[in-house]
């Protein structure tokens, strides 16, 4: 192992550092900006001191509807996520237990929803949302975003049902243990932690998401990123509603990213690198 | 036998939900991009045209625009990237104590939802109040006029955007690869007394040939699409100089409503991506 000298490491520490800050500090700025009073935000030069006010946030959740579309981003995440949990994880164990014919198709056909441009999926389900006159709903973006979180949820359970070992199922089954209770009492235990990090990803997948969402949503139906562009007009933006709705939109993400740190490459990148 | 059954009801609710909800879809809008159709135009019913709407895509200036900038950004982004993160994931691999914090920070804007990312870009580039205006300006710096209102320094915003917001990611599967490499060769290498830059360039960037593949293949997949970063930044502006081709897409079907033009370019576009994705595949295989 090579020997790492005091001043390469101060080095990689400095870097590091000048590197950290200039990943944090635009969101800073934005975070900065969500406490400022209008005339601190449109100041010159810019200010990093000032007094703090909260009324951006009061403005955008309180006064107006932002709560609501919290609450509906809410709502697409989580339910688009369970969809991915019903559907993908008996799917994935399948698929690490056993080879079937059209198993190789499948997986294609997973990877091909990752790399389809959003819009060629917007339209008909567009069309299809305005015929059935579901337009207000969420169905159309629940549907729409199921795509995306099923196709991960299989790839990254299928590759945490895959460390398990076999022996500890066939050792259940000798003892007279069901299949169906292998799955859920045996193999779904070992893989808590893998169904976890799985989920949190989808969530952020689906809570991200700009273009499906706001094609099929209305106006009540509207998610926390669709609702922004709102605040953009021609007559005044309001830079510091849309810094408060930006904070509230990138913070609990950050923070769920941090738990699956460790299951985030794989999560990525579909199990291409592992 | 019981645990065949399983293994066969399992199965199906993903392929169902595969073909109707997925597959069912995308053949919906190639079936639409051979016909004119319209909520709001009269006369575009559905009607059969054949390949018009190709042709229609192949002579459109305003295509050919969009995917100019699209490569531009791609050609600019990329390598940019590449660079950093090879070099962000160099540093993390020598795992010092404390990496783990600087890691959290310096993965984070990848978290940041793209179409936030757009808005803290406008939030720094706005006219004279923008943090990064007025430095400029402070800096005596003339650009002529406002950044997002210039084609050559909007789309530049749009580049530096992404590299930042983005990098990070290209980092964390760098740096994956990196901790997954055999020692031997280093061992061997070192043996013959070479330099870091020979270890780097005939060492490392061989054996992570296949994850630089992975990260061009993606990164370029999801360049294609990107759209967020650019509705809230200049919203293709000025003129259609940072349309990039989702944007377009986007406008044709949801502005103009010019649905089975708008889904030929939607198809095309698809077929791009797949086909960079077979010559990825191509290029990995050959090296086996």
């Amino acid at each position: 192992m090579r020997q790492i000298r005091t001043k390469e490491v101060f080095i990689t520490y400095t870097v590091l550092g000048v590197l950290s800050i200039m990943a944090l500090f635009p969101y800073l700025w934005m975070l900065l900006g969500s406490l400022k009073g209008r005339l601190d935000l449109f100041s010159i030069p810019p200010k990093i001191v000032f007094s703090p006010t909260t009324a951006n946030y009061t403005e955008a959740f309180v006064h107006k509807s932002f709560l609501q579309n919290l609450m509906n981003s809410v709502k697409l995440a989580v339910t688009s996520t369970g969809i991915a949990i019903l559907i993908g994880v008996p799917g994935a164990y399948a698929l690490s237990r056993s080879k079937a014919r059209g198993d190789g198709l499948l997986l294609m056909m997973a990877l091909l929803t990752r790399m389809v441009p959003p819009v060629v999926i917007a339209i008909p389900f567009y069309v299809l949302m305005v015929k059935l006159k579901l337009m207000n709903t969420m169905t159309g973006a629940v549907l729409a975003h199921s795509i995306l979180t099923i196709p991960l949820m299989v790839w990254m359970m299928k590759s945490f049902f895959d460390t398990v070992p076999k022996e500890i199922e066939e050792a259940a089954a000798v003892d007279g243990c069901t299949n169906i209770a292998v799955f859920f009492r045996i193999v779904m235990p070992l893989v808590l932690g893998g169904l976890g990090a799985s989920s949190i990803l989808c969530i952020i997948t689906s809570w991200n998401e700009y273009l499906l969402a706001s094609v099929l949503t209305g106006k009540s139906t509207a998610t926390l990123p669709v609702a922004i562009p709102g605040l953009i007009s021609s007559t005044g933006t309001l830079w510091g509603e849309i810094c408060a709705v930006g904070t509230v939109v990138s913070v609990p993400i950050a923070i769920f990213t941090l738990a699956v740190q460790r299951h985030l490459v794989k999560g990525m990148t579909m199990g291409a690198v592992k | 036998m019981l645990k065949k059954s399983v293994n066969f009801y399992f199965r199906i609710p993903v392929w169902v939900y595969m073909l109707l909800v997925a597959g069912f879809p995308i053949l919906y809008t190639v079936n639409l991009s051979f016909r004119k159709f319209s909520f709001a135009l009269p006369g575009y019913e559905g009607q059969f045209i054949g390949l018009d709407n190709y042709t229609r895509a192949l002579l459109d200036p305003n295509f050919w625009g969009s995917l100019g900038v699209t490569f531009t950004i791609i050609l600019f982004v990329i390598p940019a990237q590449l660079v950093a993160g090879f070099f962000i994931a160099g540093l993390l691999a020598k795992n010092l104590r404390g990496t783990k914090i600087f890691s959290s920070f310096i993965f984070l804007p990848m978290t940041i939802a793209p179409i936030v990312v757009g808005l803290i870009g406008r939030l720094l580039l706005i006219d004279r109040f923008g943090l990064v205006s007025w430095y400029l300006e402070y800096l005596g710096i003339d650009l002529g006029g406002s950044i997002l209102g210039q084609r050559i320094p909007a789309l530049a915003s749009i580049i530096i955007l992404d590299i930042w917001h983005w990098t990070p990611y290209v980092a964390l599967l760098l740096l994956a690869g990196l901790q997954s490499l055999p020692v031997e060769p280093y061992e061997a290498i070192e043996l013959e007394g070479a330099s870091k830059l020979q270890t780097v360039w005939y060492v490392t960037l061989p054996l992570l040939k296949p994850i630089l593949v992975t990260a061009v293949l993606f990164r370029s997949i999801d360049l294609f699409r990107i759209f967020d970063e650019i509705l809230v930044l200049t919203g293709g502006g000025p003129g259609s100089s940072t349309e990039s081709v989702e944007m377009l897409t986007y406008k044709v079907n949801f502005h103009n409503w010019d649905m089975g033009y708008g889904a030929s370019i939607g198809v095309i576009t698809l077929i791009m991506v797949l086909l960079m994705s077979l010559l990825s595949l191509k290029v990995t295989r050959k090296e086996t």
